[in-house]
C-alpha cells in the first residue's frame, strides 16, 4: 500500500512537473514585412486614343497601316425664295370704253415658260373713270389660271362715273400655263358702257418668287451663300505646328451635287476659307473654272451641267495649295457662293425645294512633322476608395518604383503624370519625382524611324524612383491621375533626307510603372 | 492562460477515443494503440463493440460511467510545435505580436510548406455500460467529433511570408482545408457466449453499434489547381479555381454551437473478440476483430458549392476595373446545392493478446500479472478525417502491483510512421485513471514535440 502511494505522488510530480515546464503564450498574431511587387499602372495610347477616336481618322491597311485623317465640308442650300424675278412698272392705258382689248404684257423679256407657279407676288388693275357716266369691264387673262378649280383669271367690275376700282391677283393662287413656251400673259378686255366714256387703267407686276419654272429660264443668279463648317476634321484635330508632307491622292474633291434634274448650274465666285484655333485663315486656291490648265484662284467657279447629278473636281497639289490650306489645321471652313441657273439658256425647269451641294472632301495621311507640339491629355479614376484601403497604406514603409516607356510613335514625348485626388488637386507628380525635373515633366526620345518614315525600332526608357513615406501618406486620398503627353518630331531621329514622319494605326505609346513595396503584415 | 491551457491539456488527458483509426483509449494509446482483443468497457466504445462486456480479470462491475469527463484535443503535424507557436504566435510583451526576422520566415517556410496539419478534437458528454448477467452488456455514448486537416503549399507559404518575385510561378493548388463536426450517438450491446464441447474457442464475446450521426458542420476542399504567374514588369495573373463543398448550422461560415444539425446518418460497428482454449494454464490468448463505421452522413442544410475564380489579370493596381474584379473573384460564387452524403470513416481492427495470470487452481483467484497485444487497423476512406494508410501496433501492460500498472508500446505507420508509447494505470477502487501517451516524446519533449499526444480517463464505476 506504501509502496502504491509512493509511485503515485512520483507520478503526480512527474505529470505535474511536465505541464509546469508547459510554458504557453497568450496567442498574438505576428508582423512580418513582405515586399510586394505590384504593377502600378499600365497605360497604352496610339494616335486614335490622342484624337480620341473622333470618327475623323482612320488607317490604310494596303499603305502599311498608315493613319489618315479626312474631313468633309458640306455646303447645302434650297432654293426657297432665292429664284426671283423683277416685276413691271406701272403701265397705264387709256381707250374708249367700247374698245375691245386684245394684248399681252410680256412678263420678263428672256424666260419664256410652259408653266410657271408662284410662290408670292402680287398682280394689280387698276380702273379710273373720269367722266360722267359708268363703265364695266370684263376682262381675262387667258394664260393664267386659278390653281384651286383652274379658272381662267378673269376681272368682271363695274366703275361708276368719277370712281376707280382695283383688282389684285395673288400670284400664290395662279399659275402660267403655255402649250408652247412664251413669255408673255395674254390679256383681253372689254369695256361696256351706255354711251361712250373714256376709260383708263393701270397694271402692276410685283417682283415674284417662283414656286416651279418649266421652260427656257434666262440666265438667273440665285444670288450670295455663305454656309461655315465647324471641326471639319473632327473635334479634336491635333493642335500644334502640324505639316504634312501631302495630301493622299485621289481623295481630295470639291464635288458639285443637285438633287433634281433641273439646268445647269454655276457655282460661281466660290471661296473657301480655313481658319485654325488662332484665327489664322488660309484661302483654297484653285482651278480658275476647273479646268485643267486655268491659273488657280481663291475665287473660282464650277459649272454642274444640267445632264449630270453630280460632277467632282479632283484636288491636289498641283492644282491647289491643299497642303497650305490642310496645314493650318482649319477648325472652320466658310464657303462663300454665287449659284447661276442656266448660263447655258436651255429649256429645263426647277422648283424652290431644289437644292444644291458643295462637298469639299479632305484627305491626308500623317506623314507630318510637328514643331509645336500636340498635347494629349488623359485622367483616369484610380486608387483607393475605401477607409480599409487607405488604413491599409499605413503599413507600407516605402515604394520604389520603376517608370518604364516603350515609345512606339516616331515622335518625341514630354510626359506629365500627376497624381490628384478626387477634386483634382494635385498630391503628387510622379514623373517630377522620376525626372526631377523643374517643369515636372519626363522627356522620353522618339522611336527610331527607317528610310520610309516609319519607325522601325520601339524607345524604351527606364526611370526609378523611390517614394517616401510622407508622399505615400498623400496617396491616400489618390482619386485621379492624370497622363498628359506633348508629342513632337525631332530632327535628330529621322533620317535624311526626309523631314518628316509616318504614323501607323499600330504604332504606340506604351507606359508601365511597376516597383516594390514593403509592406508590414499586422493582423 | 497557462491555468486554461492546463485544463484544456487535463481534458486531452481525459480523452479516451479522440480518433477512431489512430487513437483508440488511453490505456490501448499507451499500449501502441492496440484494443481489438484487450479493450475494456467505456474504451471499447467505437473500436470493438464486443469488449465493452470486458472486464479486468476478477474486478468486474455492473456499471461504468463517464459525464462530461472525457475530452481531447490532438495535433498531428511535422512542424506544430509548443515551441512553434509559442516562437511565432505568442505574445512578446503587452499583447503584441512577434515581428518575424528574415530567419524566422525561413523556418516557417522550411518547416511548415506543404506539411499537413490535424487537429482533433472530442468531447464525450455522457458514457454508460450496463453489465448484466443474463442478458450481457448495453452501452450509450454521445460524443462531439470535431476534425480539421489544413495544409498551406510551400508557395502559398512563401508569398505569404515573403511576397512575390517577378518572373515566377507559384502553385497553391497544394492548399486546402477539410473540416467536419458531427455529434455522435453510440447505442452499443454485446454478449458471449460460451463452448464448453469446443476444442478452438472457450469463449466468443460478440457485439453491435447502432450510431446514428449528427452532422453538425462539412467544408471540404473539392478541387484546387490555382496558380499565380508573375512576369518581369510585376504583371500579375492567376489561373484555374477552387472549389469548396458545405453545409452546416449557419449559411454564412460562422460556426454556432446548437442541438439542432445539418446532416443525419447512422453508422454501424461490429465486432468479435474470441478467447482461445488450452493455450496455457497461467493465462490466456484473444483474437479480435471489428469493423466500424459503416454508414453515412447525408448532409441537407445551408448546402452550398463555394466558387473561386482564379482567372484573374492584374496589370495596374490603380485600375478600379481590375481591382474590383479581383474582388468580386474573391469573394466567390456561392451556389446552393442540393443534399450531398459523406461516408463514415470505415475502419477494421485485427488485433491479438495474451493474459499473463497468476498461477491459481481456481480461475476465481487467478490474478492478472501482464498483457501483450498486437493490431492492426485498416481504414477505408478518408471522408470525415480518414486515411487509407494502415497502422499496427504492438504493447505490453504489466502490474506492477494490484492498483498499478505500467503500460509500453510500439506503434507503426498511420499518421505517424513510428511512435513508442508509454502509460500508468491505476484502479483506485470506485474510480479508475489512465494515464498514458501514444508518443513517448509528449513527455519528454512537450514543447517540442509535433506529434502531441496524451491521454487521461476517470472514470467509475458501480460493484
Amino acid at each position: 500500500m506504501i509502496r502504491n502511494k509512493i509511485i503515485i505522488l512520483f507520478i503526480s510530480y512527474i505529470v505535474c512537473a511536465m505541464f509546469y515546464s508547459c510554458e504557453i503564450k497568450q496567442p498574438a498574431a505576428p508582423t512580418w514585412d513582405v515586399d510586394l511587387q505590384l504593377p502600378f499602372s499600365n497605360k497604352s495610347f496610339n494616335i486614335f486614343d490622342i484624337l480620341k477616336r473622333s470618327g475623323n481618322i482612320g488607317y490604310d491597311s494596303m499603305k502599311n497601316n498608315l493613319v489618315f485623317l479626312f474631313g468633309e465640308s458640306k455646303y447645302v442650300r434650297s432654293f426657297g425664295e432665292d429664284i426671283k424675278f423683277d416685276g413691271l412698272k406701272t403701265t397705264e392705258i387709256n381707250a374708249p370704253s367700247t374698245f375691245v382689248l386684245d394684248t399681252f404684257i410680256v412678263v420678263d423679256d428672256s424666260t419664256f415658260v410652259r408653266r410657271t407657279e408662284f410662290l408670292n407676288g402680287r398682280f394689280n388693275f387698276t380702273f379710273q373713270n373720269n367722266s360722267g357716266k359708268t363703265y364695266s369691264v370684263n376682262a381675262t387673262i387667258k394664260n393664267l389660271f386659278n390653281v384651286s378649280n383652274g379658272d381662267t383669271a378673269r376681272i368682271s367690275i363695274s366703275v361708276s362715273a368719277g370712281g376707280q376700282k382695283s383688282i389684285d391677283f395673288d400670284l400664290a393662287d395662279y399659275f402660267i400655263k403655255n402649250e408652247i413656251p412664251d413669255n408673255r400673259l395674254e390679256l383681253k378686255l372689254r369695256f361696256q358702257s351706255d354711251a361712250p366714256v373714256p376709260v383708263s387703267f393701270n397694271y402692276t407686276l410685283s417682283d415674284y418668287s417662283i414656286k416651279k419654272i418649266d421652260g427656257r429660264l434666262k440666265p438667273l443668279s440665285t444670288g450670295i451663300t455663305t454656309n461655315e463648317v465647324i471641326d471639319p476634321l473632327g473635334s479634336d484635330v491635333p493642335e500644334g505646328e502640324v505639316h504634312f508632307a501631302k495630301i493622299t491622292p485621289g481623295r481630295n474633291f470639291l464635288i458639285l451635287k443637285k438633287y433634281s434634274d433641273l439646268y445647269q448650274v454655276d457655282f460661281s465666285q466660290i471661296s473657301i476659307v480655313g481658319e485654325n484655333k488662332n484665327g489664322n485663315k488660309v484661302r483654297l486656291k484653285y482651278l480658275k473654272n476647273g479646268n485643267s490648265g486655268d491659273p488657280v484662284d481663291s475665287l473660282f467657279t464650277l459649272t454642274l451641267p444640267s445632264d449630270k447629278d453630280s460632277v467632282a473636281f479632283p484636288i491636289n497639289e498641283n492644282n491647289s495649295n491643299i497642303l497650305a490650306f490642310i496645314n493650318n489645321i482649319p477648325k472652320k471652313i466658310t464657303a462663300t457662293r454665287t449659284d447661276i441657273l442656266n448660263l447655258s439658256y436651255k429649256e429645263g425647269e426647277v422648283t424652290y425645294t431644289d437644292s444644291l451641294t458643295l462637298n469639299f472632301t479632305i484627305q491626308v495621311p500623317l506623314d507630318v512633322n510637328i514643331t509645336e507640339p500636340i498635347v494629349f491629355k488623359d485622367t483616369v479614376d484610380a486608387g483607393i476608395t475605401g477607409d480599409d484601403q487607405r488604413k491599409n497604406l499605413d503599413d507600407v514603409k516605402y515604394l520604389t518604383f520603376t517608370f518604364n516607356t516603350q515609345n512606339g510613335f516616331p515622335l518625341k514625348a514630354t510626359a506629365k503624370i500627376l497624381i490628384l485626388d478626387s477634386f483634382f488637386t494635385p498630391l503628387i507628380a510622379i514623373s517630377k519625382i522620376i525626372g526631377n525635373a523643374s517643369d515636372s515633366s519626363i522627356t522620353v526620345n522618339a522611336a527610331s524611324v527607317g528610310p520610309d518614315g516609319f519607325v522601325n525600332s520601339v524607345n524604351t526608357t527606364s526611370m526609378n524612383a523611390e517614394l517616401d513615406s510622407a508622399e505615400i501618406q498623400k496617396l491616400k486620398h489618390m482619386g485621379k491621375i492624370i497622363y498628359e503627353y506633348k508629342l513632337y518630331t525631332d530632327q535628330n531621329f529621322i533620317p535624311p533626307p526626309l523631314n518628316t514622319v509616318k504614323i501607323r494605326g499600330s504604332d504606340i505609346i506604351r507606359e508601365l510603372s511597376f516597383g516594390k513595396i514593403k509592406y508590414r503584415l499586422n493582423f | 492562460m497557462k491555468g486554461f491551457f492546463i485544463l484544456f491539456m487535463c481534458s486531452v488527458f481525459v480523452s479516451s477515443e479522440i480518433y477512431s483509426q489512430n487513437i483508440l483509449n488511453v490505456r490501448s494509446l499507451s499500449m501502441g494503440n492496440t484494443s481489438a482483443s484487450s479493450s475494456y468497457e467505456l474504451d471499447a466504445f467505437n473500436q470493438n463493440p464486443a469488449n465493452i462486456l470486458n472486464q479486468r480479470l476478477n474486478k468486474k462491475s455492473a456499471v461504468y460511467f463517464n459525464i462530461l469527463t472525457n475530452a481531447g484535443v490532438l495535433t498531428s503535424s511535422n512542424f506544430l510545435s509548443l515551441n512553434f507557436y509559442n516562437n511565432y504566435f505568442g505574445e512578446v510583451n503587452n499583447g503584441q505580436g512577434r515581428a518575424l526576422t528574415e530567419d524566422d520566415k525561413q523556418t516557417i517556410l522550411r518547416d511548415a510548406s506543404d506539411q499537413p496539419s490535424r487537429i482533433f478534437v472530442s468531447a464525450r458528454l455522457l458514457s454508460f455500460v450496463l453489465n448484466t448477467k443474463k442478458s450481457g452488456s448495453y452501452g450509450i455514448s454521445i460524443d462531439e467529433r470535431f476534425s480539421e486537416k489544413i495544409k498551406v503549399s510551400r508557395d502559398f507559404l512563401n508569398v505569404g511570408l515573403f511576397g512575390n518575385l517577378i518572373n515566377s510561378t507559384y502553385n497553391l493548388s497544394g492548399s486546402e482545408n477539410n473540416t467536419y463536426w458531427v455529434r455522435q450517438i453510440n447505442l452499443t450491446y454485446a454478449n458471449s457466449l460460451s463452448f464448453k464441447n469446443n476444442k478452438t474457442f472457450d469463449e466468443l464475446a460478440f457485439g453491435v453499434s447502432v450510431k446514428p450521426q449528427l452532422g453538425l458542420y462539412y467544408l471540404n476542399t473539392r478541387s484546387n489547381d490555382l496558380m499565380v504567374t508573375t512576369n518581369n514588369f510585376n504583371q500579375i495573373q492567376g489561373s484555374g479555381s477552387a472549389e469548396f463543398l458545405y453545409s452546416g448550422l449557419t449559411n454564412d461560415n460562422n460556426f454556432k454551437y446548437s442541438l439542432d444539425n445539418a446532416g443525419f446518418g447512422v453508422g454501424f460497428d461490429a465486432g468479435i473478440n474470441a478467447r482461445i482454449k488450452n493455450v496455457s494454464r497461467n493465462g490466456y490468448l484473444n483474437l479480435g476483430l471489428s469493423i466500424t463505421d459503416i454508414g453515412f452522413i447525408k448532409w441537407d442544410k445551408n448546402t452550398a458549392n463555394y466558387f473561386y475564380d482564379g482567372n484573374f489579370l492584374i496589370t495596374d493596381i490603380t485600375n478600379r476595373a481590375q481591382l474590383d474584379s479581383l474582388k468580386d473573384k474573391i469573394k466567390a460564387t456561392k451556389t446552393s446545392v442540393t443534399s450531398f452524403t459523406t461516408t463514415l470513416p470505415t475502419t477494421v481492427r485485427f488485433g491479438a493478446s495474451y493474459k499473463f495470470t497468476s498461477s491459481a487452481s481456481k480461475s476465481s483467484l487467478k490474478k492478472e500479472i501482464a498483457t501483450i497485444a498486437v493490431d492492426y487497423v485498416q481504414g477505408f476512406n478518408e471522408d470525415l478525417g480518414g486515411s487509407k494508410k494502415p497502422s499496427g501496433g504492438i504493447g505490453g501492460e504489466y502490474n506492477i502491483t494490484d492498483v498499478i500498472l505500467s503500460r509500453i508500446g510500439f506503434g507503426f505507420g498511420g499518421l505517424q510512421d513510428f511512435a513508442v508509447s508509454l502509460g500508468l494505470g491505476i484502479n483506485a477502487g470506485p474510480v479508475i485513471f489512465d494515464i498514458g501517451t501514444y508518443n513517448v516524446e509528449s513527455i519528454f519533449k512537450p514543447k517540442g514535440t509535433t506529434k502531441f499526444s496524451a491521454g487521461l480517463n476517470i472514470k467509475f464505476k458501480i460493484n
